[in-house]
């Protein structure tokens, strides 16, 4: 029963992007763990599994933390092929994390070669309000702009931790099973799309 | 000047009837070495005269008067000079003086003058202050003192007394009445006289008279004291009468007291007696019922008679008196009468006994629910027969005795029916419960637990899951148990106030209120019992009412481990239930030295015991029969796969337990077990790398310790993330050197030459490592081969990862870190070993980058 969850659990692969000292690291082990780490250590990579309930369903999560810094953005191309959601985390104290993440988008779509990829752009650090300096429309100027939802979080306080991971897996959800109906319907959609990228690039 | 005063009165004038008034010390003028002294004399014969005396000490310190001169002789007195100290008086011729102390000259011409003036004639005196010359007449008498402050004029008032006015007055009316008296002196003398011997021949007349009336006198007072004798004599007498009448009168009182006290003694005696005789009579009704009384009929007359009994025989009798013969008759008879009593009882409560002996027990009314029958009914049919039982303890005690034995032995076989059918049901239930889990379940694979114990080895088994039934057999256990307490402390309860466990706290003097209190003490709690002496009785009850529990309930022990093996046997995973269950029953129960409380507790240590062993057999199960997986990828070791469930599970049941203790001390065991068994399980496996177990297994440890947040395993949770990053790096260095071989190999050289003191810049003189050396190695990694080394690289870390933990992203990140890193590495040491060859790699870093990029598209 607990030997092979993959064979019967849908398995939906998430990637932590963002800048070095975002609180990526931070947001991953708030929701894994419920435990919040003060103090801080570059993170390489790491990788993560749970079994959570997503609307009355039980599925996994795996939940890749990667790198902030990173000396060739190239090393990043791999694992976000594997991705098939991602959490662009920046902090809201710090601006520089906040125009970093259009880098991290571009790249994302570049190698995703789709345009649709699950994708949501999360602000941290909320309980930091005082140093705030990027202001909430700007940011959700951003996330109109790339058609992606804004979510400001807390991985101090856990506040809105929960509602982005959930949020990011019903996407995936969703995406899967409109992937499968067009597989089925008009195989070609989704190498359709895929070429179409091809031609943008 | 005292001393000489004081041995010229004595020596000289004392002898000569004269007292000396005055003294001065004086020489003859211009002689001034012979001393002499000028004394005013006064001669005590009457009429007393004064007398002025030269006195001379002679050669042999004897004063001697030289000349001496009446006063009235003295014609003139010469003071010559106020500041001089000389002095001229002139007698029958002049005599010059000089004296020695102007105080004490003073002094004497004072006196001379003052004594002068009571002379008719007196002497004259010239060159003498005036205010020394003071007639003491014209004094009053209290002026005399100031007058005269020296101490040797004293006696001029004293022995001069002039006549005071009432004798002035006296006697000028005495010489009034002689009109003549002033003209003719002769005749007033005559008559004075005449006046004089007739006052003292009346005076001697009236003496004589006086003479007889004093003999009288003397008569009366001698008849007085003959008198008084006689009436001292009288009383003698009587004070002797009266002496011999106290004696008497003592005896009479110690005559009395005696009376009294044999009053008394006869008083008390027949009051012990009495009181003997009253305590140890019993009524004749409650004779006639003791020797005919019917139980249960007559079971209230007899509890009376009982009581009347006991007490006329319990009655303590004073020493000696229980030597009587009536007494010991009495006794006698008592005993007869308390056999007769006893045999009635005994014979009634045996049968009563065995009758009961049939008793089915009440079962509550639900019949789905496991239950223990309980037997108040017993308890109420013998309940009023309590009293009986307390006399028959206090006068019958071996009747007693044998009937708890027969009691004990009738309710044990009772009880060991109920409880061997009791724990019958309950296993029943238990493995019919899982029999129906199994058969729904349908999976067939585990129909045969129930014959064969389901593997002991849950962490090294292959497949283990929670198995559902431990809620159901929680339950069942806990109502067992639950059942078991009713009846035991029931029984209990009934036991101490039926056979009087308690006596010893309450003698059997003690009121009903004080019996129910210590029943409650016994069955409850210890209750507020402070001292420790109460606490030591106490803890002999107890000890009583345990023996006695144990009698009734011998199979209880013995059921219950029982029990508990059988559910060992049935899986072994069920002791953490049993475990924590029982702690529970245990540690709730309040009455720690009560009869249910120490077989619980007894059997807790039992199960203690299994809980340890199969815990040990966990712990043995990781480390032998490893199981390693023989397919192509190890993947997650069982044991540590399996720790999750097992964990899980553990945590649910004991949540909340005062055993989680226990639990987390094999927690430590069983995971640092487990460390050094990935360690060498690792080795074992024919295809994936040990590197890759070892990282794989800690980072799933490491994933699971963090959701369990177990906190006594924090330190190993850190431990086992220490572990997984060491794995990751060492396995990351090992497989990446593949895609580059022989470039890593001749740089290691290099790099080793250089840190043996080689110089850099003649690296390149070696012979191994050589420009042409260097050129061959560089020549065989063009670009085209070393994407190919990396693809390689990428599908065979593929290859040994398995799918569960994802690390595939991890480790080729970590490994392209790597990658870049030695390729600057290697560019640098060219720079700086070979700085003029113009060699180069073949690559550059933006094409490994591309690589990258590829191979990501890739998959």
């Amino acid at each position: 029963m607990s030997k092979k969850p993959g064979a019967t659990q849908a398995l939906h692969k998430v990637i932590m992007v963002g800048s070095g000292g975002v609180g990526k690291s931070a947001l991953t082990l708030q929701f894994m763990y419920d435990e919040f780490v003060e103090d801080y250590e570059p993170t390489k990579a790491d990788s993560y599994r749970k079994t959570v309930v997503l609307d009355a369903e039980e599925v996994q999560i795996d939940i890749l933390d990667t790198a902030g810094q990173e000396d060739y953005a190239a090393i990043r191309d791999n694992y976000f092929r594997s991705g098939e959601g991602f959490l662009c985390v920046f902090s809201i104290t710090e601006d520089d994390s906040f125009q970093a993440t259009q880098e991290f988008r571009e790249q994302i779509l570049r190698v995703k070669n789709d345009d649709h990829i699950p994708f949501l752009l999360v602000g941290n650090k909320s309980d930091l309000q005082e140093k705030r300096k990027v202001n909430l429309a700007e940011a959700q100027a951003r996330s109109q702009q790339w058609g992606v939802p804004y979510v400001e979080t807390s991985a101090k306080t856990r506040e809105n931790v929960d509602k982005v991971f959930f949020d990011l897996m019903r996407e995936i959800r969703s995406r899967k099973i409109e992937d499968k109906s067009a597989s089925n319907g008009r195989g070609k959609d989704r190498a359709k799309r895929k070429k179409k990228m091809c031609i943008i690039l | 000047m005292a001393v000489i005063k004081h041995a010229l009165k004595r020596e000289l004038f004392a002898p000569a009837d004269q007292q000396l008034l005055s003294l001065c010390h004086v020489c003859k003028a211009f002689k001034k070495k012979k001393t002499s002294f000028l004394c005013i004399v006064r001669t005590t014969d009457t009429p007393g005269s004064l007398l002025l005396c030269q006195v001379k000490k002679n050669d042999k310190n004897v004063y001697k008067k030289k000349q001496s001169w009446p006063l009235t002789d003295i014609q003139m007195v010469d003071g010559v000079n106020i500041d001089s100290l000389d002095l001229e008086i002139y007698i029958d011729k002049v005599y010059k003086w000089t004296a020695t102390y102007a105080q004490e000259r003073t002094t004497f011409i004072r006196n001379l003058y003052t004594y002068s003036c009571s002379m008719p004639q007196r002497p004259e005196f010239k060159n003498i202050p005036s205010d020394w010359m003071i007639d003491p007449a014209s004094l009053k008498e209290s002026d005399s003192i100031i007058f005269t402050p020296d101490l040797l004029s004293q006696p001029v008032s004293a022995d001069y007394q002039p006549i005071t006015d009432k004798e002035a007055t006296y006697l000028a009316s005495l010489m009034a009445s002689c009109d003549y008296a002033v003209s003719d002196a002769e005749r007033f003398m005559e008559t004075l006289s005449k006046d004089l011997s007739i006052l003292d021949g009346q005076n001697v007349q009236s003496v004589l008279v006086s003479e007889p009336q004093v003999i009288q006198l003397m008569n009366g007072i001698e008849a007085a004291i003959t008198e008084a004798s006689l009436v001292e004599s009288r009383l003698a007498v009587y004070d002797e009468a009266l002496g011999r009448i106290r004696d008497a009168m003592a005896r009479v009182g110690q005559k009395n007291q005696a009376i009294h006290t044999a009053n008394h003694n006869a008083r008390l005696l027949l009051e012990q007696l009495d009181a003997v005789i009253t305590q140890l009579d019993i009524p004749a009704e409650h004779q006639r019922t003791l020797s005919e009384a019917e139980l249960p009929g007559g079971r209230e007359e007899l509890g009376r008679a009982g009581v009347a009994l006991l007490k006329a025989t319990s009655v303590p009798l004073p020493p000696g008196l229980d030597k009587l013969g009536a007494a010991s008759e009495q006794r006698r008879r008592l005993d007869k009468l308390r056999a007769k009593f006893s045999l009635i009882v005994a014979r009634h409560l045996n049968n009563l006994f065995i009758h009961l002996g049939n008793d089915t027990g009440e079962a509550s009314t639900s019949t789905t629910d496991l239950t223990l029958p309980t037997h108040q009914a017993v308890h109420r049919e013998l309940e009023p027969y309590t009293e009986l039982m307390r006399l028959l303890r206090a006068l019958d005690n071996k009747a007693f005795t044998q009937l708890t034995k027969v009691y004990t032995g009738t309710m044990s076989k009772l009880y060991q029916r109920d409880l061997k059918l009791f724990f019958e049901e309950a296993k029943t239930r238990v493995t019919s419960k899982k029999l129906n889990a199994n058969t729904s379940k349908s999976s067939g694979q585990k129909g045969d637990d129930l014959v064969s114990p389901a593997p002991l080895c849950l962490l090294g088994g292959e497949v283990w899951a929670p198995q559902g039934e431990g809620a159901l057999l929680d339950s069942v256990l806990d109502r067992a148990l639950s059942q078991l307490q009713p009846v035991c402390l029931a029984e209990q309860a009934f036991c101490v106030s039926f056979f009087q466990l308690d006596s010893v706290l309450s003698p059997v003097k003690g009121t009903e209120a004080d019996e129910t209190d210590s029943i409650s003490n016994g069955a409850t709690s210890p209750g507020s019992a402070n001292s420790t002496a109460s606490k030591k009785l106490e803890r002999q009850v107890n000890e009583e009412v345990r023996a006695t529990m144990a009698a009734i309930f011998p199979s209880l022990e013995p059921e219950l481990n029982n029990f508990i093996s059988y559910l060992d046997k049935i899986d072994s995973f069920w002791c953490l239930y049993v475990l924590v269950r029982l702690s529970q029953h245990v540690m709730s129960a309040q009455d720690t030295g009560s009869f249910l409380s120490m077989t619980f507790a007894s059997a807790l240590v039992q199960v203690k015991r299994s809980f340890d062993k199969f815990m040990q057999a966990q712990l043995q199960s990781i480390l032998r029969d490893p199981k390693v997986n023989r397919r192509t990828k190890c993947g997650i070791l069982p044991y540590v796969e399996n720790l999750q469930p097992f964990a899980r599970t553990a945590e649910r049941i004991f949540k909340n337990s005062d055993r989680k203790v226990d639990l987390e001390k094999w927690y430590t065991k069983l995971i640092e077990a487990m460390f050094e068994a990935i360690v060498i399980h690792s080795g074992e496996h024919h295809k994936t790398p040990p590197e890759v177990i070892k990282m794989e297994n800690f980072h799933h440890l490491y994933d699971l310790l963090s959701q369990l947040k177990i906190s006594v395993l924090d330190h190993e949770r850190k431990e086992a993330k220490q572990k997984y990053h060491d794995a990751l790096r060492a396995y990351v260095i090992q497989y990446f050197g593949r895609p580059l071989e022989k470039l890593n190999l001749f740089f290691e050289g290099v790099q080793a030459k250089v840190g043996s003191g080689v110089k850099e810049s003649e690296i390149s003189y070696q012979m191994a490592y050589s420009k042409q050396e260097l050129r061959r190695v560089v020549k065989e990694y063009p670009a085209r081969e070393v994407k190919k080394g990396l693809e390689n690289l990428y599908r065979k870390v593929e290859k040994h990862l398995c799918e569960t933990e994802n690390l595939l992203q991890v480790v080729w990140s970590e490994m392209q870190r790597e990658f870049i890193a030695q390729y600057k590495n290697i560019e640098e040491l060219i720079q700086r070993c070979y700085p003029d060859s113009m060699v180069t790699l073949e690559f550059s870093i933006q094409e490994i980058l591309e690589f990258f990029s590829e191979i990501a598209r890739s998959h």
